[in-house]
């Protein structure tokens, strides 16, 4: 008979493989009906497949900038905090997953950014936000986007597809002209702004992950470190003017 | 007018239930046969028009309903453009002549932005840039006192008129009207309840006619995927609300202006100003706008809207008795007769009068230069003194007009005022710009050379250089 | 949209003699319904914002703040004294999206932390986008104020944060409408008391919080940024903290009206200030202008101060000379009546 742990081993690889297939399910749809094929996966598969080709933590506005014409998805704001609130329970409950979504941490106290999404089977150091990680982040997203839109083909999606990449090359500082897609120019505009801070992000990074990771526990590593108590007047009985 | 006559006024205004008169004249011209008409409707904080009505006086007027306003397409925009290069064409061929009625100063406000937005516009059709043109020009016509160009209706009644309401509901076009509408028996409640739906160049949004979010929310659905038949209602309704929005900003302008005319003040003593008007008119769309961004041409045209305001004021005191009047009270006219003239050859210089009046407040000075009201005599103030009788008298030197045997003989009542300085330094600030002055355009002041200094304070130093 | 944070203190700072006004700002809940509890009838009028508003204002924020803060970033450098690429942004609505009070509480503490962080020396960033902060009233109803400017500005001058707010009405040749510049000014003043409070709670009173704040318009076309202009909050800053005090005296009498029953219930047995301004933005306007009504102030602020808020009636008694004059002012008041009403030919009713 198998030990306990031997069953939930096999269990994490049977979820695995389960969402590889669907995957590959959607991707022979798609290709097989010729049409549009509307992606009904589970919001966490999507989000963690679109986090595994991008290779770089998401903003959450940009997943849901590119949701719209990549799968017709329209996720709103609060659709992200209930998925956060869904994956930490599922973490804390007694079925695991073989990978997360998780939240990046901040690099001195490890609480979580909740806009910033990244997947639990990444090192920990590319999961940390230092003080300039923020626009490294912003670049790169920037960048797989606009890669994006340059391998997409034709059709209304795709068209919104290369908005969506104009507006990011835009922020970025790029030259966008209406109508105008130079997708090889503006990559190389943004990669050279990424050079020029990723060096020097990745060593904070580097050391603030060999230091959280001594400090806090797997879930605080996934989920950010609680936060401290912070003194509002008047929830205190014994609150008074002096003590704000 | 003081604070205490403004609110004495409305005391009154309030107790006759109807608005006062407070001029006797009217600071605007008589309408020519071609004055126009423009209302508009904006989007708020976009500053945006989302719709125009324009025509003729006297006419229904065209409407325009902006579907996408924000857009790149501004075609819809043409028919407004071409009729007001037309307008701005019969001026030129009569020297200037040229009258806009508009609903308030909110209209001139999008009309100046829409102008911003096209008249260097490389993207707009020529139409378009140079209807862009003109309202930079209009504009910028209408901020000079006395301007005989852009007739405002709602600050055309409020500089002619007081009403018994506080002066910030003044600031409502259609409240004010209930005080000049005979027809109202209380003002003070209609003008209360017309003042719910704005009269601002805005469409309506109260809970109960949510017009604005309604556009809003038809503009957002007809962006979507709609079938033909869908989009073509959504955007009939946007039409038929806009339409309605800037129908109701033109008769707002229409009854104001009825209002004004109805006052019945005579358009006297405006020939100076419509000339200016006029002049500056025609120069700016003969020769284009050009902002002022340099410091010398800064200084010039603060110095034209200064003497623009000079010669307002001085011809609506030559004009207008009761606001001559208030003047007196204040001090900035003189009313009294001469005492005296000393003139050692009749009709030449030099000559001198001394005017006695019993008026115990006078704000002239010596060496102002003064004009006598209704004569083509001016001169210079040379002595302020009490008058034996209690009054005061004032000595002046006639620079002009020493032939005037009427005016200047003794006995003589007359009224005195400060003469409108007309003269702008052209010729001084451009100069100045020719030698680089580094008051205007460096940064670093000149060492002062070593010397002896003047003693005295520089009060007694300018007094020991005026002419004895 | 009820009465709360920098709105309120604003409002107050405009009009701290109405103590009506304190009880809508104690009161939970929307302004309007303040109106319908108190009046007993719908509010009718326009209130709140426009959606085009709002979508103008959402527009110009996401444009400022999208790229890390690149257009903030270049519109900032010189006050911040780097080059836009080599100045650091923290978002907190990254950390922590939303605007529930759990939300406030969350960026309260990491504004509170970034803040002790710059103090320190420590890397901390020079563009902060939607702090929050935090007036403190004294124990009581509406015990705080959440005050979230847009961003905090780590000026080089000061080697301090000072608060900013991007407003995206139109501003052409650099010229705001006074109105529109005096309210937003008294925005920017509550927002400075606010970072004064935060800096004490993290240096215990040793940092000395300059009176300057910075507003950031949009251009008409793209809504982009325009160069910031830097304002003098003395005045500001000075007019809100009166306006707190006034609310606490408000307050406490209230309070003590009030009994445990809600705020609103006590309305007919406070006393309003109605002004002028009132009429352009309260809802209660019209139902405090009662308190004047027949009186000289109901004709505008500058009639109430010159005569003294008497009865109309007495003035129109002075005008026919069925009123006796009490004092050598009325004299004079009923003389210069008498003389515009012949200039008008205005006679008895």
């Amino acid at each position: 008979m198998m030990e306990i742990h031997e069953l939930r081993q096999e269990e994490k690889e049977l979820e695995r493989r389960l969402a590889e297939v669907r995957s590959q399910l959607s991707a022979k749809h798609q290709a097989a009906s010729g049409a549009r094929f509307i992606e009904r996966r589970p919001l966490r598969e999507l989000i963690l497949d679109t986090l595994g080709e991008a290779r770089t933590p998401l903003n959450s506005l940009l997943i849901a900038s590119v949701f719209k014409p990549l799968y017709e998805r329209d996720v709103p704001a609060t659709r992200f905090g209930t998925l956060s609130a869904d994956e930490q329970r599922s973490f804390d409950s007694s079925r695991p997953r073989p990978v997360y979504l998780c939240h990046c941490l901040t690099h001195d106290r490890g609480q979580a950014m909740k806009r910033f999404w990244a997947r639990s089977d990444w090192p920990l150091e590319d999961r940390i936000i230092g003080p300039m990680t923020g626009r490294v982040l912003f670049l790169k997203g920037a960048e797989w986007v606009i890669q994006l839109a340059s391998a997409a083909g034709e059709g209304a999606d795709a068209d919104r597809l290369r908005f969506v990449a104009a507006d990011q090359a835009r922020d970025a500082g790029c030259q966008v002209q209406r109508g105008n897609f130079p997708f090889r120019d503006w990559i190389t505009h943004i990669q050279a702004q990424i050079t020029r801070y990723s060096e020097s992000d990745r060593a904070v990074r580097v050391q603030a992950g060999s230091e959280l990771a001594t400090r806090l526990g797997e879930r605080a590593l996934l989920f950010g470190a609680p936060g401290e108590l912070t003194s509002i007047p008047g929830t205190s009985k014994r609150w008074t003017a002096k003590s704000s | 007018m003081s604070n205490m006559q403004d609110t004495l006024t409305r005391v009154l205004a309030r107790h006759a239930g109807r608005a006062l008169p407070i001029r006797s004249t009217s600071s605007l011209s008589a309408d020519p046969s071609s004055a126009i008409g423009i209302a508009t409707i904006k989007i708020v904080t976009e500053e945006q028009i989302q719709a125009i009505a324009f025509g003729s006086l006297g006419r229904a007027p065209n409407l325009i309903a902006r579907l996408d306003p924000i857009g790149r397409d501004v075609t819809d925009l043409l028919p407004f453009a071409r009729f007001l290069i037309e307008a701005i064409e019969h001026a030129l061929e009569h020297e200037g002549e040229l009258r806009i009625w508009v609903p308030h100063g909110e209209t001139m406000a999008a009309l100046d932005v829409l102008g911003h937005r096209y008249w260097r516009n490389q993207n707009a059709s020529p139409e378009i840039v140079r209807m862009g043109e003109i309202c930079r020009i209009l504009a910028h016509e209408a901020i000079f006192a006395g301007q005989q160009v852009i007739a405002d209706s709602a600050q055309l009644l409020r500089d002619h008129a007081i009403t018994g309401q506080t002066p910030i509901e003044d600031g409502h076009p259609d409240a004010m009207l209930a005080w000049f509408d005979r027809a109202v028996t209380d003002p003070v409640t209609e003008a209360r309840q017309r003042s719910r739906f704005p009269a601002s160049g805005i469409l309506v949004n109260t809970p109960d006619r949510r017009d604005d979010d309604r556009i809003e929310k038809l503009r957002k659905e007809a962006k979507g995927g709609l079938t033909a038949g869908r989009l073509s209602a959504v955007q009939g309704e946007i039409r038929r609300v806009l339409s309605a929005g800037v129908q109701r900003e033109w008769d707002l302008m229409v009854a104001a202006r009825a209002a004004f005319w109805g006052l019945g003040l005579p358009t006297t003593g405006l020939d100076t100003l419509i000339d200016l008007s006029r002049k500056r008119l025609s120069a700016a769309l003969m020769q284009g706008h050009f902002p002022a961004r340099r410091a010398d041409r800064v200084a010039i045209e603060l110095d034209e809207l200064d003497s623009a305001q000079r010669v307002t004021e001085q011809s609506m005191l030559e004009a207008d008795g009761a606001a001559r009047l208030r003047a007196k009270r204040a001090g900035a006219v003189i009313a009294g007769h001469v005492l005296a003239r000393n003139q050692p050859k009749r009709g030449r210089h030099p000559c001198s009068i001394d005017v006695e009046t019993d008026q115990t407040v006078v704000r002239t000075r010596r060496d102002d230069k003064v004009v006598v009201v209704g004569t083509n005599v001016s001169g210079v103030v040379r002595d302020i003194a009490v008058a034996p009788s209690g009054g005061i008298r004032v000595r002046i030197e006639i620079m002009n007009g020493v032939r005037s045997t009427a005016t200047l003989d003794a006995g003589t009542r007359i009224e005195i005022m400060e003469q409108a300085g007309a003269y702008v330094r052209t010729r001084e600030f451009s100069q100045a710009a020719a030698r680089g002055v580094w008051m205007f355009f460096g940064d670093t002041p000149p060492a002062l050379a070593p010397g002896t200094w003047r003693r005295g304070s520089p009060l007694a130093i300018a007094r020991r250089s005026r002419r004895p | 949209m009820s009465l709360k944070g920098a709105t309120a203190l604003v409002r107050l700072a405009q009009n701290p003699r109405c103590e009506v006004l304190g009880a809508m700002v104690m009161q939970e809940g929307p302004e309007t319904r303040f109106f319908e509890r108190v009046v007993g009838t719908p509010y009718d009028r326009e209130y709140g914002e426009r959606q085009s508003s709002k979508r103008r204002g959402t527009q110009f924020e996401r444009n400022a703040y999208a790229g890390d803060a690149r257009l903030l970033r270049e519109a900032l450098a010189p006050m911040v004294g780097l080059q836009p690429d080599d100045i650091r942004v923290r978002n907190l609505l990254d950390d922590y999206p939303g605007t529930k009070d759990d939300a406030r509480v969350a960026r309260l503490r990491i504004t509170r932390r970034l803040l002790a962080d710059s103090l320190a020396g420590r890397a901390a960033p020079h563009l902060i986008i939607q702090p929050q902060l935090l007036v403190p009233t004294k124990p009581g109803p509406r015990p705080y104020f959440f005050i979230a400017p847009d961003v905090l500005v780590w000026m080089q001058q000061f080697g301090l944060y000072v608060p900013a707010d991007l407003k995206s009405f139109v501003v052409r040749e650099n010229e705001v409408s006074r109105a529109d510049l005096a309210r937003v000014r008294l925005q920017l003043g509550a927002q400075s008391l606010a970072l004064m409070h935060e800096y004490d709670h993290v240096s215990g009173g040793k940092t000395v919080v300059p009176a300057t704040g910075l507003l950031i318009f949009s251009h008409p076309n793209g809504l982009r940024p325009h160069a910031p202009r830097t304002e003098d909050l003395r005045g500001a800053r000075e007019a809100v903290r009166l306006g707190i005090e006034a609310f606490l005296r408000h307050r406490r009498r209230i309070d003590g009206l009030r009994a445990g029953a809600e705020p609103y219930t006590v309305t007919t047995d406070l006393v309003p200030h109605f002004e002028e301004a009132c009429l352009a933005q309260c809802v209660m306007s019209e139902w405090c202008r009662s308190s004047v009504a027949g009186r000289t102030r109901d004709l505008g602020d500058s009639a109430g101060q010159l005569l003294g808020n008497i009865e109309l009636a007495r003035v129109t008694g002075l005008l026919l000379g069925t009123t006796m004059a009490a004092s050598d002012a009325e004299q004079a008041i009923a003389a210069e009546l008498q003389r515009i009403a012949n200039e008008y030919g205005v006679r008895a009713a």
